[in-house]
């Protein structure tokens, strides 16, 4: 544990802990463009250069290990001096084109370009030219000429992915990041590389051009594509300029959990959010005639309260999903008991994706909250599913309840045209327009996961935080509000106002969830207690 | 000349074979050297007051003592042969013609840090050096000199021959590790230092070719004997490589410590065609220049680094009178802006920007202000990077710069009193050399 000296504060720190990271623990921010505390140290940028104290040459603070003793200057004159000079240098040849560069707003050449810089050019020559909008995979543009040669993207492929699809070609000014001949920056985790780049030489295809990031707010949230449950931010402009598309959430961002998802998330739950603002089911319906008719709320439960007042509750078989949360999912319990005694309630279906996992972040299990509603005691099994899935075959189904699936591509096309031909009713309670949709009786629009409050717990066994971003999207509705509202209906009124409160009470009854409270899960979760979730 | 070590058979056809060498005494220092301890060994090295004659002039014997015993690793020793300073052409010759003293040089030090196997790393346009040091690696392990077993006692050593591909960087140690292990020829962050994590995360020592080539030497005479015959802290002889405007440019074996006028007007045979000498390189590209006043100095690093210069490879460039050193600037800026690996910024930049700057002056299209960013860029290089090669490009330009300044501001008026000034179709073919020629 060795304590050392820097502008003039001593602190001590673990053995191995470099400068740079000493630093930070004093509050002290030394710029750096090449580090990021999950990659190996390459100290090619030589932004982060102090002075030591009896060291001829300026060190590089992120890779110089604190010795005791040691005492450091960030700010003495000469590492001023050579952070102006690297600046100076990485602006020498950078095309400066940040008005119309994706980076702009969150980029490090202009953060610490404004801080540390000259802020003004000494380059008076012509720029050298490198290839620029490279269509290096499907999601990533390579632009060599923003590029500042911190080799991050390069040392993410090499040691997280392994992939290895980026290389450093060519020598001196004439250097640059490429993608060698025949190859493809295509792989699960792609998008990463966009978030690494200090600057923008590599974007996202799914993001350029879309919005200004100063004009994107954030929120805490978490990726619902699978059981992992990554952190995230969700990036929206609600705002009716300033924007390209009429679309308010712009992107998702991995947001750091070490204990979750490190600094990453995969391509499949970052791009996996355009149903938020597409395709969506615009207000409740009711068939009449063959029709789906546009009603209010009020008409669209009454609806729902003669169909199921009328119909016998082991006719009843309702299919909630584990894409739900658990206060939707409580809520669907708690209804199917109180008012449906008998029903048949299976949270057993499967994915419509392949439950391929990958070992790094991509779970098999392709729901969010499976954990959580085995918390529940909710039957997730695959059987429980078939035996609801069979009963309505035979038409011994009233009333279906479907939660959110398309049959169809979970089924297949004959099997669920089976089950939607026999079942007696059909309500479903839908985000999206699909072919499950067009067949509803009653058709129920709900909120999306960047629409509502609420949690899911992973595959690890932690409780996790949703937060809404945006307003549900016409008229939709969280799911345990139509559940509460149902409840009442049916003469049990909840009390509970809001996804904090149903959170407080399930802490009262699930024994998973024994003692915790809803703002103890703070931004990165919560372990639940006991068995339903596995060791990471 | 009194006495030579490395070239005293150089005259003699067929030097460069196994019979030849054995016929003067060869391998039998390396006997004597396995019949000593490796820090017996080392221990003579350091009395010989042997420095590096890569350019950094490390003493040798104490950068043995680095490597960690007992690591639970290999050791590794690289033959360090990418000769690439320019001027610098001393090791050619050692390879061409006496390999197998290098051989043995390589057995007593893979000895002397336990060493069981060895890289002898060649740069990719040494065709004939690599052909000869490959034949006698053969031959010395079919005599049983290298090999599995040498002279039949327990040492053995494993020689792998790796071919570089043309880059000056690859001569840097570390820049060299990356390129054995296959990797782009970046060099990497010190410390840790190659004596403790080199080639492959193993201690590995790299030694230039003429250091090797004196240790056999060294064991014969004596660590002592040797250190007597250069001046002090500077044992030896060294190989001089003389270049440029003289009328004899060669290798000359000579003492260390033998001054500088007196090899150009010695065994250079003097400034060409009787004319003025104006500048000299005194130790490769990479440092400083001296005017001719200032050639009456001992070439041994403590005179030098006064004149704040440095022995380096001892490769002594001559320019006489009729050398434009704002061409000899540009001709410099554009090696290093060539061969910069580009993985640290002030030196990808650095080095680019002060040859273009260079080049647009010796046009006449540079601005006076443009010397003074000149010298800054060069301050902003030095020093700041992973290795020196950035220190190396700002030296000689920033030397010759302060001391030929004259010149620059002829060239700024569009003159050239060394009748040097290019025509517009000259300069527009330089541009194109440098943009794109070398690539």
């Amino acid at each position: 544990m060795p304590t050392l000296t820097i502008e003039g504060r001593e602190v001590t720190v673990p053995e191995g802990t470099s400068v740079l990271e000493a630093a930070r623990r004093l509050g002290i921010e030394i710029p750096t463009f090449c580090h990021h505390p999950a990659l190996s140290v390459a100290g090619n940028c030589r932004m982060c250069l102090v002075e030591v104290e009896k060291q001829p040459r300026l060190q590089a603070s992120c890779a110089l290990p604190a010795a005791e003793g040691m005492v450091v200057r960030v700010s003495s004159e000469k590492a001023v001096a050579a952070r102006r000079a690297a600046i100076e240098f990485m602006l020498a040849n950078h095309p400066l084109d940040c008005p119309i560069c994706d980076k702009a707003g969150e980029c490090l050449l202009q953060d610490n370009a404004m801080e540390h810089g000259l802020l003004r050019s000494r380059f008076r020559l012509a720029k050298t030219r490198k290839p620029k909008a490279v269509d290096a995979g499907p999601h990533v543009i390579l632009d060599a000429e923003r590029c500042i040669m911190c080799g991050r993207c390069v040392r993410f492929l090499d040691e997280v992915t392994k992939t290895r699809e980026l290389g450093i070609f060519g020598r001196g000014n004439r250097e640059e990041i490429g993608v060698p001949p025949g190859e493809r920056l295509d792989n699960p985790y792609s998008g990463n590389v966009a978030d690494l780049c200090p600057v923008g030489a590599l974007t996202l295809k799914e993001f350029r051009f879309q919005s200004r990031v100063w004009f994107l707010a954030k929120t805490d949230s978490v990726c619902p594509s699978c059981a992992r449950g990554c952190n995230v931010s969700i990036e929206t402009n609600t705002s009716p300029i300033n924007k390209t598309g009429n679309r308010r959430v712009y992107r998702l961002t991995p947001r750091f959990n070490e204990r979750v998802n490190g600094h990453w998330m995969c391509d499949e739950g970052r791009f996996g959010f355009r149903f938020v603002d597409e395709n969506r089911v615009p207000s409740p319906a009711v068939r009449e005639g063959g029709t789906p008719v546009p009603v209010s709320w009020d008409e669209a439960f009454a609806a729902l309260k003669g169909m199921l007042g009328s119909a016998d509750p082991r006719r009843v078989a309702v299919m909630l999903s584990r894409g739900s949360t658990l206060e939707d999912l409580f809520l669907a319990r708690e209804f199917a008991s109180a008012c449906l005694k008998g029903a048949r309630v299976t949270a057993g279906a499967p994915s419509d994706r392949p439950p391929v996992g990958d070992g790094f972040l991509v779970e098999p299990d392709k729901w969010p909250n499976t954990a959580g509603a085995r918390a529940l005691g909710l039957d997730c099994s695959e059987e429980g599913w078939g035996k609801a899935v069979d009963a309505a075959k035979r038409g011994g189904v009233e009333v279906l309840v479907i939660v959110g699936h398309d049959l169809f591509p979970v089924l297949g096309s004959g099997e669920a045209e089976s089950v939607l031909r026999r079942a007696g009713r059909i309500v479903v309670l839908a985000r999206n327009v699909s072919a499950t949709t067009a067949r509803a009786d009653l058709l129920l629009p709900v909120a999306a996961f960047a629409e509502r409050d609420g949690t899911y717990v992973n595959g690890l066994g932690r409780v996790q935080r949703l937060r809404r971003a945006v307003p549900p999207l016409g008229s939709a509705l969280p799911e345990w509000l139509v559940w509460k509202e149902m409840t009442g209906r049916f003469g049990f009124p909840w009390l509970a106002r809001s996804e904090a409160e149903v959170f407080a009470a399930m802490a009262r009854e699930v024994p998973a969830l024994e003692g915790l409270t809803w703002d103890g899960i703070g931004s990165e979760g919560v372990p639940v207690r006991g068995p339903a979730g596995r060791k990471p | 000349m009194a006495e030579l070590l490395i070239t005293r058979h150089w005259g003699e056809p067929g030097s460069h074979t196994l019979a030849a060498y054995l016929a003067h005494g060869g391998y039998q220092a390396l006997r004597k050297a396995l019949s000593m301890t490796p820090e017996a060994v080392t221990e003579e090295v350091k009395k010989s007051v042997l420095r590096g004659r890569g350019g950094a002039r490390f003493p040798t014997g104490l950068k043995w003592t680095f490597v960690p015993r007992d690591s639970g690793k290999p050791v590794y020793l690289v033959v360090n042969a990418d000769e690439g300073e320019p001027g610098t052409f001393k090791d050619r010759h050692v390879m061409e013609r006496s390999p197998h003293m290098i051989l043995e040089g390589m057995a007593i030090a893979a000895h002397a840090i336990r060493a069981r196997e060895a890289f002898f790393y060649i740069r990719g346009e040494y065709a004939l050096p690599a052909e000869r040091v490959g034949r006698a690696i053969e031959e010395a392990e079919r005599a049983g000199y290298l090999g599995a077993s040498v002279f039949g006692s327990p040492f053995g050593l494993k020689t792998t021959l790796v071919r570089g591909a043309g880059a000056y960087i690859c001569g840097e140690e570390t820049g060299l590790l990356s390129s054995v292990e296959g990797g782009k020829g970046h060099p990497k962050l010190k410390p840790p230092f190659p004596a403790v994590s080199g080639l492959y995360g193993c201690p590995t020592i790299v030694n230039n070719v003429e250091t090797l080539a004196c240790l056999p030497h060294i064991m014969t005479l004596g660590g002592e004997a040797f250190a007597a015959l250069g001046c002090p802290r500077n044992g030896g002889l060294s190989l001089f490589c003389v270049s440029g405007h003289v009328n004899n440019p060669g290798v000359f074996e000579l003492p260390l410590g033998t001054r500088l006028r007196e090899i150009i007007a010695g065994p250079a045979g003097g400034v060409r065609g009787g004319r003025r000498l104006k500048a000299v390189l005194p130790g490769g590209s990479s440092t400083a220049a001296l005017t001719a006043d200032e050639t009456d100095v001992s070439m041994d690093c403590e005179s030098l680094a006064a004149l704040g210069t440095m022995l380096g490879s001892a490769a002594i460039m001559v320019m006489d009178e009729t050398a434009c050193m704002v061409r000899a600037a540009r001709v410099l800026a554009d090696f290093y802006a060539h061969e910069s690996c580009g993985q640290c910024t002030p030196c990808r930049e650095g080095t680019d920007w002060i040859a273009r700057l260079l080049r647009s002056i010796e046009g006449g299209r540079g601005r006076p202000e443009d010397l003074d960013l000149i010298l800054d860029l060069c301050d902003n290089m030095s020093g700041k990077t992973v290795c020196v090669l950035a220190d190396g490009a700002a030296v000689p330009v920033s030397s010759i710069v302060r001391k030929f300044r004259g010149e620059f501001l002829e060239h700024l008026e569009g003159r050239c009193s060394a009748g040097r000034f290019p025509g517009a179709a000259e300069a527009a073919a330089g541009d194109f050399a440098a943009a794109g020629g070398g690539r």
